[in-house]
C-alpha cells in the first residue's frame, strides 16, 4: 500500500488534491476552535462561508469560462427562503403583516428544522437558477458577465420592494440560530468534493472543452447551452446552501448583505476577487485565494479597527488594498497565482522555474507571449 | 396639460443627462472594449470637486470640475487600463470593477466622512422661466442646451477632425488603425480625455439638480447609463445616447406618474429589458453591425485580433 | 534591405530585396498569413528575428512598423466600413508628417484609381469588392512605405478583377515598389513574382525560385499546381 502511495495510482493521484486540501480545511477549523479568539473564530467562518460562495462560482465559471456577477443573488434566495421557513411562526405573525394570504397560509406554519431549511433554502435557488439559466447561458465574455449583473440587480430590487415577503429594506428578525462552525465546515468539504467530482465528470470535461474552444466543442457534440446550464444550477444550489448557512448563522440580514457595498465586507465582489486571485480554472485556485484574500482583508480590518502601534488607518483602506490586489493579479498574472491547476502530487512538486531574461540576438522561449502560431 | 409638459421637459432634461453619459461609456467600450464600471466615480469626482469649490464662484467651481475630471479619467487610464490594454473584455470588465472600488473606498477614507454633504442649488438656476404658461426651471433650459451643444461637439469632433476620423476607425477596427498608422495611446488617452470632459458635464448638472453629493452618488447614475447604452446598443455612440436618453426619459416620466406599487419595481424591468436585450438583439435596439461585434465573440480569428490568447 | 529570419511554428527564412516582388504561395492554413501578422508586429515571434534595412523589428508595435516603413493590405481588404473612402484615404497618411505632399498623393490616388475619385463621400461599406481591394492597396500606398505587403488580394474576388488586381501590382513592380505578395493563387503569382516562395502546412519553405526555376521542378509542378508537364 506504501508503494501505491508512493507510484500513485490513478485513482489516488485523483483523490490527492481534495484530500489535501479538505485536510487543510479541517487543520484550519481545529486550530481555530482549539485556539482562536473571538475574532479569529468570527473570520474563520466568514471565509468558510464565503469559500461556499467561492466554490459555488468556480463551478460555474472556473469550468465554463464565463464569469458570473450576480451569483450572490442565490445567496440572497437561500438565505431569505430558508429563513421564511424557519422562523418560529410566533415571530413570523407580527414581522409579516403584509404577507398575502396564499403564502401566508403555508408559509407561517412552517417551521422547519435545520437541514430541512436549508435544503429548502437551497431548493429556491436551485429552482431560480433553472429559471434565469436560459437566457443566460446564451451568453458569454462581456454580455454574461452584463446578463449577471443584470440578474444581480432584478434580484435586489425583488427583495427591497417586495416587502410584504421579505420586509424590504428592514432586517429579518428571529432566524434561529442553528449553524455552527463546524455545520458550515462539513458544508465545505461537501462543496469541495462536488466541485472536484463535477470538474472530472464527463460534464465537466465537456464544459472545459467548451471553455477552451468553444467552436471546436461544439463541432464534436458538445451542447454548450446545456453543458452551462447544468454548471449554472449546480453552482447555484452551492451558493443557495451557503446563503441559508449565512443567515443562520448571524441570524439577521437585510438585503444589502447581498448586494455591493462598497463601505464594508463587500460580497459581490469578494468572492470573484478571490477566484482571480487564486486562479479560476482549478479548485485549489478557489480555496487558495479564499484563504489568500480573506487573511489580507482581516488583517486590513484588524489594522482599520484596532491600528497597529497607535496608529489606525483610515476606513475604507481595506476595500482599497483589497481592489489593488486584484488590480495587479489581473495585470501581472492574469491566470491567478495557482496559474489554474490543482496542488501537484507531492513528488511532482518543483521550485518555480527563474526565466532567463531575453538577450537580444537570443530566441525569446518566453511561454507567456502572445505570438501564436497558425 | 402644462403640468404634463413641465414633466416631459424635465424628462427630456434628465434623458440628455444619461445620453451624454452613455456616449462616454460606448466610447471606451467601442475603443478598448472596456466597460468602465468606474464611471460613477468620475461623477463622484467631479460632485466632490464641486462641493469644495462652491465658495469659488460658479466659473471657478465649473472649470475645476472639468480639470479635475478630466485629470482622473486620464489618471485611470494610464494606472490601470494601460497595462491591460490587450486583456480579454470580461478581464476589463473586472479590473473597472476593482478600480471603481478603489476610488469608491479612497472616498470614503476622506471626503465621505462626517456629515452628509450637499451643494446647495443656486437661486439663479432653480427660478422658475414662464415659457408661454408653461413653468419651467432654468436649469432644465440650460442642461437640454448643454446636452445639444456637446453631442454637436461631439459629432463635429468625430466628423470633422482628424482626431475624430481615428476614433471612429478604431472604434470599428482597432487592429486595423494602428496597422495604417494610428498611435493607440494617443486614441486611447484622447478617449479617456473625452469620456472625462463629459463625465464632468454630467456631473455638474446632475449635483446642481439634486443637491447631495456621497461616495456613492455614481452608481445610481452608472447603471441608468448603462442599462440604457446596452439596450440602445453600445456598438454605436448614436445608439448608445439615444438608449441613455430614452432610459433616463422613461424613468423620470414613470417616477412622476405611475402608481407607487409599480413605479418602484421600475429598475427592476429596466434590468429584465437588458437581459431580453442580450439575448435577443444583443446589438441593442440600434443594432449596427460592425467591428464592435467581434468582441462579443471570445474566439478571434488571427487575421482579425491575433494577439489574444 | 532585406529582412531576415523570422520564425513561425517551425522555422522559417525569408528575404526581400529591394526592388523586387517576392511571393509567398502555399495550401491555406500553411501560415502565410501568420507570417505577414508576424511581420507587421500583430504577432510577436517566438524565436529568430526580423530585420529591416539592417534593423531589428520584432517586438515592434504595428504603427512603429508602419513608421519604419512597412505597410500591409490585409486579407479580406479590412477597410473601415463606417467611414468614407475620403476618411478612409485620409487615415491612410496617419503616420505622414508632411501634410501638404499627404494630401497631394491622395489626390493621385484618386486619379490612378478613378473609382475612388467618384465615390469619395461614399461610405466604405457601400463598395464592391474590387472597389474596396483598390481602396486598400490605395490607403496602404499613402503611406508611402519602402515594403508593401499584400495578403491574398484576389481573395474572393471576380476573375475580371483579379486581372485588375494583378495589373496592378504589375504596375507597381514596374514603379520600384517592394512587394511581398501572400496569394492563394499559385500561378499568376509566381507568373508575375521576381521569386516565390512555396510554403507547406506549418510554415515550412519546399520550394523557392524565380518563375523558371519552379517550372524546371518536376515535382513542384505535378504536387502543388497541377501544371502539365514540359
Amino acid at each position: 500500500m506504501i508503494g501505491a502511495l508512493r507510484s500513485g495510482g490513478p485513482m489516488v493521484r485523483r483523490s490527492w488534491a481534495p484530500a489535501f486540501l479538505c485536510c487543510w480545511l479541517v487543520l484550519t477549523w481545529v486550530l481555530v476552535e482549539a485556539f482562536g479568539d473571538f475574532f479569529y473564530t468570527a473570520t474563520a467562518v466568514r471565509m468558510f462561508l464565503l469559500l461556499i460562495v467561492v466554490l459555488g462560482l468556480q463551478i460555474f465559471s472556473g469550468n465554463s469560462g464565463v464569469l458570473s456577477f450576480g451569483h450572490v443573488s442565490f445567496m440572497a434566495i437561500g438565505a431569505y427562503s430558508s429563513a421564511l421557513l424557519t422562523i418560529p411562526t410566533e415571530i413570523k405573525d407580527f414581522t409579516f403583516l403584509t404577507m398575502p394570504n396564499i403564502l401566508k397560509s403555508w408559509v407561517f406554519p412552517a417551521q422547519l428544522g435545520t437541514l430541512e431549511g436549508t435544503l429548502a433554502g437551497a431548493g429556491f435557488a436551485l429552482v431560480f437558477a433553472l429559471i434565469v439559466a436560459a437566457p443566460i447561458v446564451r451568453l458569454a465574455g462581456v454580455q454574461a458577465g452584463i446578463g449577471t449583473l443584470a440578474v444581480l440587480v432584478i434580484v435586489q430590487v425583488f427583495i427591497v420592494q417586495t416587502s410584504a415577503i421579505t420586509r424590504g429594506t428592514s432586517t429579518m428578525i428571529g432566524v434561529p440560530h442553528t449553524t455552527a462552525f463546524a455545520h458550515v465546515l462539513v458544508w465545505v468539504l461537501i462543496f469541495l468534493v462536488v466541485a472536484f467530482v463535477f470538474q472530472g465528470s464527463r460534464f465537466g470535461l465537456r464544459l472545459r472543452a467548451s471553455r477552451e474552444n468553444e467552436r471546436a466543442a461544439r463541432s464534436v457534440g458538445v451542447r454548450v447551452s446545456v453543458e452551462r446550464a447544468i454548471a449554472w444550477t449546480l453552482s447555484g444550489f452551492v451558493v443557495g446552501v451557503g446563503g441559508a448557512l449565512y443567515g443562520h448563522y448571524y441570524e439577521t440580514f437585510g438585503p444589502r448583505d447581498f448586494y455591493f457595498n462598497t463601505n464594508g465586507l463587500d460580497i459581490v465582489l469578494l468572492p470573484i476577487a478571490m477566484l482571480v486571485v487564486g486562479g479560476m480554472t482549478s479548485v485549489t485556485g478557489a480555496v487558495t485565494g479564499c484563504y489568500l484574500v480573506m487573511v489580507v482583508y482581516s488583517a486590513f480590518n484588524r489594522l482599520e479597527v484596532n491600528g497597529l502601534l497607535g496608529a489606525k488607518a483610515p476606513s475604507g483602506t481595506t476595500n482599497l488594498v483589497l481592489a489593488f490586489v486584484l488590480l495587479v493579479t489581473l495585470v501581472l498574472r492574469p491566470r491567478g497565482i495557482t496559474g489554474g491547476s490543482e496542488i501537484p502530487w507531492p513528488s511532482e512538486w518543483r521550485l518555480p522555474r527563474r526565466r532567463r531574461p531575453a538577450l537580444p540576438s537570443e530566441p525569446r522561449s518566453d511561454p507567456e507571449q502572445r505570438g501564436r502560431p497558425a | 396639460m402644462s403640468e404634463g409638459i413641465q414633466y416631459t421637459l424635465d424628462s427630456i432634461a434628465f434623458g440628455s443627462l444619461f445620453a451624454v453619459m452613455a456616449i462616454g461609456l460606448a466610447l471606451l467600450f467601442n475603443v478598448m472594449g472596456l466597460m468602465n464600471f468606474a464611471y460613477g466615480e468620475l461623477i463622484m469626482a467631479g460632485a466632490y470637486t464641486m462641493y469644495y469649490t462652491r465658495g469659488s464662484g460658479w466659473l471657478g467651481m465649473i472649470a475645476m470640475t472639468v480639470i479635475v475630471v478630466t485629470a482622473l479619467s486620464l489618471l485611470m487610464e494610464l494606472v490601470a487600463f494601460r497595462p491591460l490594454r490587450n486583456a480579454s473584455p470580461i478581464t476589463l470588465l473586472v479590473s473597472s470593477f476593482a478600480v471603481s472600488y478603489s476610488l469608491q473606498a479612497v472616498g470614503w477614507m476622506t471626503v465621505g466622512k462626517g456629515p452628509q454633504k450637499g451643494v446647495e442649488p443656486y437661486p439663479w438656476l432653480t427660478r422658475q422661466l414662464d415659457v408661454s404658461g408653461v413653468l419651467v426651471s432654468r436649469l432644465t433650459i440650460i442642461t437640454v442646451i448643454t446636452t445639444i451643444v456637446l453631442l454637436a461637439a461631439m459629432t463635429l469632433l468625430l466628423k470633422r477632425t482628424t482626431l475624430g476620423i481615428q476614433l471612429r476607425a478604431s472604434t470599428e477596427d482597432f487592429r486595423m488603425a494602428q496597422l495604417v498608422g494610428v498611435k493607440a495611446n494617443w486614441v486611447i488617452s484622447a478617449a479617456f480625455a473625452i469620456t472625462g470632459l463629459l463625465g464632468s458635464a454630467v456631473a455638474l448638472l446632475y449635483v446642481l439638480r439634486s443637491g447631495s453629493v456621497s461616495p456613492d452618488i455614481g452608481l445610481g447614475p452608472l447603471l441608468v447609463a448603462f442599462v440604457g447604452g446596452v439596450i440602445g446598443g453600445l456598438g454605436s455612440l448614436a445608439g448608445a445616447a439615444l438608449g441613455g436618453f430614452v432610459l433616463g426619459a422613461i424613468i423620470n416620466a414613470l417616477q412622476a406618474t405611475l402608481p407607487i406599487t409599480l413605479k418602484s419595481h421600475t429598475q427592476l424591468f429596466a434590468f429584465l429589458a437588458v437581459i431580453a436585450i442580450l439575448v435577443f438583439q444583443p446589438g441593442g435596439l440600434v443594432a449596427l453591425r460592425g467591428g464592435f461585434l467581434r468582441r462579443f465573440s471570445r474566439r478571434r480569428r488571427p487575421a482579425d485580433e491575433g494577439v489574444e490568447a | 534591405m532585406h529582412y531576415g529570419r523570422i520564425a513561425a511554428v517551425q522555422s522559417l527564412s525569408l528575404e526581400v530585396n529591394e526592388g523586387e516582388l517576392v511571393g509567398l504561395v502555399g495550401h491555406n492554413g500553411a501560415g502565410k498569413s501568420t507570417t505577414l501578422w508576424t511581420i507587421t508586429g500583430v504577432l510577436r515571434p517566438s524565436a529568430g528575428d526580423i530585420t529591416f534595412r539592417g534593423q531589428s523589428i520584432a517586438g515592434l508595435s504595428p504603427d512603429a512598423i508602419l513608421r519604419q516603413g512597412i505597410s500591409l493590405v490585409p486579407e479580406n481588404r479590412r477597410i473601415f466600413g463606417r467611414l468614407t473612402v475620403g476618411e478612409n484615404l485620409s487615415i491612410g497618411t496617419s503616420a505622414r508628417k508632411d501634410r501638404k505632399e499627404a494630401e497631394a498623393d491622395i489626390r493621385r490616388m484618386c486619379e490612378r484609381f478613378p473609382v475612388l475619385g467618384t465615390f469619395l463621400d461614399r461610405a466604405g461599406s457601400k463598395l464592391s469588392g474590387g472597389e474596396q481591394q483598390q481602396l486598400a492597396i490605395a490607403r496602404a500606398l499613402l503611406a508611402r512605405p519602402k515594403l508593401l505587403l499584400l495578403d491574398e488580394p484576389t481573395l474572393g474576388l471576380a476573375p475580371l478583377i483579379v486581372d485588375q488586381v494583378f495589373e496592378i501590382l504589375a504596375e507597381l513592380k514596374q514603379e520600384g515598389v517592394t512587394m511581398l505578395l501572400v496569394e492563394q493563387n499559385a500561378v499568376r503569382t509566381i507568373e508575375v513574382a521576381d521569386r516565390t516562395y512555396v510554403m507547406r502546412s506549418g510554415g515550412r519553405i519546399d520550394f523557392q525560385g524565380t518563375a523558371q526555376e519552379l517550372a524546371g521542378m518536376v515535382d513542384f509542378a505535378a504536387a502543388y499546381i497541377g501544371m502539365a508537364r514540359g
